[in-house]
């Protein structure tokens, strides 16, 4: 099969089916804990692993395919109580989804035919599923007032779902209904919706019995902890007789009105088989209404907003017309008016980008998944018991960064598991439950959302982590015994730094959290770690919703025209020559008691032109011991911009995040003040003046 | 004159570009230098246009290779048409610090941030500031465009493959990997760029 068939959209759809079974793999999990076994959430799984098994097979994922089939068959076992859904069918449940997530990526990198894994899945699920609990097989007919007839054209499913009903001891009820054949889906819409709420449809027979003619009949087969009158007046439908057949019902036959004989029931005309409503028929109708949404290159995107930025740069050029117009003799009507609608535009203009904004954002919930799978998986690996709790996951952020999140979220979630939470036996020892908690949050403030992971496990040992970043180099003995708790925190994010000797899988494969506070400071987030012996440690980061446009602050440095970003910005002062000293030949002011360091981008950019100005400012960004200074000749004032890329030639240039264009058809760079603190704190550049 | 003759036979395919340039090129000095130094950039990006959907027809793409020529400082140079998007005058670009030396800055070319480099430099020839002749090649550079800052540009040419040449020896002590090879034209000699090579001095290595 040719790559060009697997195109990115079936990628997408595959993955989303997988995201799909995951999320409700997980919430079947928390309901096993608690004895329920919910038939809705089996089916869903049963769907997910049907559609991926039928998109797969389609488009030559054999690998796939070939575990989705088996993964089908399990499922399929679970809809009809043959097989429990019991820890080890979840841990293999859980397994199937991970090695469709690794297959699926191989895929999208061209790797169509990978099989890794594959086989040795499909013995474990076959294993599951031959393990069959044979249920005690009573017939249906001495259980039920049902015909044999009756009972024979219900499916094993449908079966399944009445002797879970009977176990349950509910009230079995058959709705005897006729409606006109023009519009009897109605008819039937109203009674699953009026049933729903005090049990469950079980199947959906037409009836054999003629109707009137112009109807059509049917049987429809209820289990439910309501008695015959409450159904009644719940579907309150004169076209509907409420007759009890089950064992309860039947002690309360004498309530109703007339005994009535079973009827034999005999679909068998063809039009009547068509209209069984089998499961299959019901999983196509809400397959079908599941896409209603439309997928979209990010990239498209990007140049809607790109052309918004654009729109608002032509927007300003018309003012300026309007402007020469006002001066002219006889214009200065039609010049207002072109004022008042250029307003208008604006208006417009911003509702269109908050519009685009809007479809960027999405829910961190599938990410979250994610990572309570990856934790799941790590830590039973590691013999682990951990709980991993999630909140606050209908929090959006931007697509983009989303997808930037999941590496560094992941390495994080490895650690706590790995370096956090103790062995069992250990935190027992401590007086500490054995499953360890990791928990991942996520909480909108304003522009920002902050996403939190934090563990109860050992916490960082603040006496080794010194010694090891002594033994490292990365900080001088006598600096290290100034530092206090939160500035040894920090030595953890700078390359280098592993307080274990031994490199396990799961720290990470030889990266640390350098690697994680990187790919923070790409989305101009921001890491910080705290923790307390024995209690645990807390790792936050702070992220932009958004990356695409953001406000900044404009300003001019040696005749050059920068943007800083408004969110790295602390604030603004005027640097009075009197304010700056110079400690060990670097320029210093002391703002509140704190003494924050001078940049000038003339030196650490090497930019020749105008010498600094007898006034200049100081824009100060980064908090506490990182809080540093730029100097500027120019505060320009504050404007949205449109960050771009400068491609993949130059976006490794350290201190720019990337180029903006201003309204006068002028391209800007725009700093990036979380790279150049950092320069700073490694002593690197020559911020010197 | 080279624009009208090229509107007669458009429609005719590739080599009518280079008919007109050389019409041009016979009926006067050298008028060349003066078409191309106009400030008519469309009639050039026209021609590139039309050699691009001229290369795409195997057959002549085979044999004969369609190249832009122009000056970087005593040297006249050529590259493939089909690497080249379009060209374009000298806009204010923006420096950008600590990119390689050769880097002048970037542009932005409708909405694209376009980095843009001096082939003096490159070529490691002592840099000139842009003159009215100065152009730049907005080379398609592996999807993402980058400029290339000439001296000034001549015409397109079309050579056969064979008629391009090893670079001498003596040339490849300088600049060698940056050359492709040498293609003649009767008495006209055209330095051909190996293009990755050349963008790879535009790329930042930490």
């Amino acid at each position: 099969m040719s790559s060009s068939v697997f195109t990115p959209e079936l990628i997408a759809e595959a993955q989303e089916i997988v995201d799909a079974l995951n999320s409700d793999l997980i919430v079947a999990e928390s309901e096993a804990r608690a004895g329920i076994v919910d038939p809705d959430r089996i089916n869903g799984l049963f769907r997910s692993a049907h559609s991926l098994k039928g998109i797969s097979g389609m488009f030559g994922l054999s690998g796939v395919s070939r575990l989705a089939h088996d993964l089908e068959s399990l499922l399929d076992g679970m809809r009809l109580g043959k097989v429990q859904l019991d820890a080890n069918a979840l841990d293999v449940l859980f397994s199937c989804v991970e090695r469709f997530g690794a297959l699926i990526a191989a895929a999208a990198e061209g790797d169509e035919n990978l099989e890794v894994g594959v086989d040795e899945l499909v013995v474990r699920l076959k294993n599951v599923t031959s393990g069959d609990v044979g249920v005690g097989k009573t017939e249906l007919t001495a259980l039920v007032d049902l015909s044999a007839d009756v009972v024979s054209v219900l499916t094993e499913y449908e079966e399944h779902r009445l002797r879970e009903n009977l176990k349950k001891d509910r009230n079995l009820f058959m709705l005897r209904s006729a409606f006109d054949l023009s519009n009897f889906d109605v008819g039937l819409a109203e009674i699953d919706a009026a049933v729903k709420p005090l049990g469950e449809v079980i199947t959906k027979l037409p009836s054999s019995k003629p109707g009137e003619s112009g109807t059509i009949a049917f049987d429809i087969i209820v289990g439910s902890d309501s008695d015959a009158e409450s159904l009644a007046s719940a579907i309150s439908d004169d076209r509907v007789e409420v007759i009890p057949i089950g064992k309860r019902g039947a002690t309360q036959r004498a309530a109703v009105a007339a005994p009535v004989a079973a009827t034999p029931l005999a679909p068998s005309t063809e039009e009547s088989a068509a209209l069984l409503t089998s499961p299959e028929a019901d999983e196509g109708a809400t397959i079908r209404s599941v896409s209603r949404t439309v997928r979209v290159d990010i990239r498209r995107l990007d140049r809607l907003m790109n052309l918004v930025g654009e729109l608002g740069l032509t927007r300003m050029a018309f003012e300026k017309i309007g402007e020469g117009f006002r001066r002219l003799q006889g214009f200065t009507g039609l010049a207002a008016e072109l004022h008042k609608e250029g307003r208008n535009f604006e208006r417009r203009l911003t509702e269109l980008q908050a519009g685009i904004m809007e479809v960027r954002m999405v829910p961190l919930a599938n990410l979250f998944e994610r990572m309570v799978r990856i934790g799941r998986k790590v830590s039973r690996e590691l013999n682990r018991e951990v709980r991993i709790e999630v909140s606050g996951e209908g929090t959006e952020l931007d697509k983009l960064i989303v997808e930037d999140l999941a590496d560094p979220l992941m390495h994080l979630v490895r650690n706590a598991i790995d370096h956090g939470i103790e062995a069992p036996e250990d935190r027992e020892a401590n007086g500490k439950p054995r499953e360890g908690m990791v928990r991942l949050t996520a909480t909108a403030r304003g522009n920002h959302v902050l996403v939190v992971v934090s563990d109860d496990g050992g916490g960082i040992d603040v006496a080794r982590a010194l010694e090891s970043a002594v033994q490292k180099g990365l900080v001088t003995p006598e600096r290290a015994a100034e530092l206090t708790r939160r500035e040894v925190f920090n030595l953890l994010l700078l390359p280098g730094f592993s307080t274990r000797s031994e490199v396990s899988e799961y720290s990470g494969r030889g990266v640390g959290m350098d690697v994680v506070k990187t790919k923070i400071s790409q989305l101009s987030g921001i890491v910080d770690i705290d923790s307390e012996p024995g209690r645990g440690t807390t790792v936050t980061i702070t992220l932009p919703i958004t990356l695409a446009i953001i406000p900044a602050l404009i300003v001019i440095v040696a005749g050059e025209t920068y943007a800083i970003p408004l969110n790295n910005v602390q604030e603004t002062l005027a640097l009075e020559p009197s304010l700056v000293r110079t400690i060990e030949n670097r320029e210093v002011i002391s703002v509140r008691g704190t003494t924050v360091p001078l940049v000038d981008l003339r030196g650490i950019f090497h930019i020749d032109g105008k010498g600094r100005p007898d006034l200049p400012y100081g824009v100060i960004a980064g908090v506490g011991q990182n809080a540093t200074a730029l100097v500027v000749d120019e505060l320009v004032g504050q404007q949205d911009i449109v960050i771009k890329s400068l491609g993949r030639r130059l976006r490794k240039v350290p201190g720019i995040a990337g180029a903006a264009e201003l309204g006068n058809q002028k391209t800007i760079l725009v700093i990036d003040m979380v790279e150049l603190i950092d320069e700073m704190a490694r002593g690197g550049g020559d911020g010197r003046a | 004159m080279g624009v009208r003759d090229q509107k007669k036979m458009s429609g005719s395919g590739r080599a009518v570009a280079s008919d007109a340039v050389s019409d041009a090129g016979r009926a006067n000095g050298d008028p060349l230098k003066e078409f191309f130094v106009s400030d008519n950039e469309a009639d050039l990006n026209q021609a590139l246009h039309v050699g691009e959907a001229y290369v795409g027809t195997a057959l002549h793409a085979d044999a004969m290779l369609e190249l832009l020529a122009f000056w970087a400082g005593d040297e006249e140079y050529g590259v493939e048409i089909v690497q080249i998007q379009e060209i374009i005058k000298v806009p204010v670009i923006t420096p950008v610090p600590r990119a390689p030396a050769c880097v002048l800055g970037i542009i932005s070319l409708r909405g694209t941030i376009v980095p843009v480099a001096d082939l003096r430099a490159i070529l490691g020839m002592s840099p000139l500031p842009a003159a009215r002749a100065s152009r730049i090649l907005v080379l398609r550079g592996d999807g993402e465009p980058v400029g290339l800052l000439v001296d000034q540009v001549s015409s397109v040419v079309r050579l056969e493959r064979e008629a391009v040449q090893p670079v001498p020896r003596t040339m490849q002590r300088q600049a060698g990997d940056l050359l492709q090879g040498v293609g003649r034209d009767e008495d006209r000699m055209l330095i051909i760029l190996d293009l990755p090579t050349v963008l790879m001095a535009t790329e930042y290595v930490g």
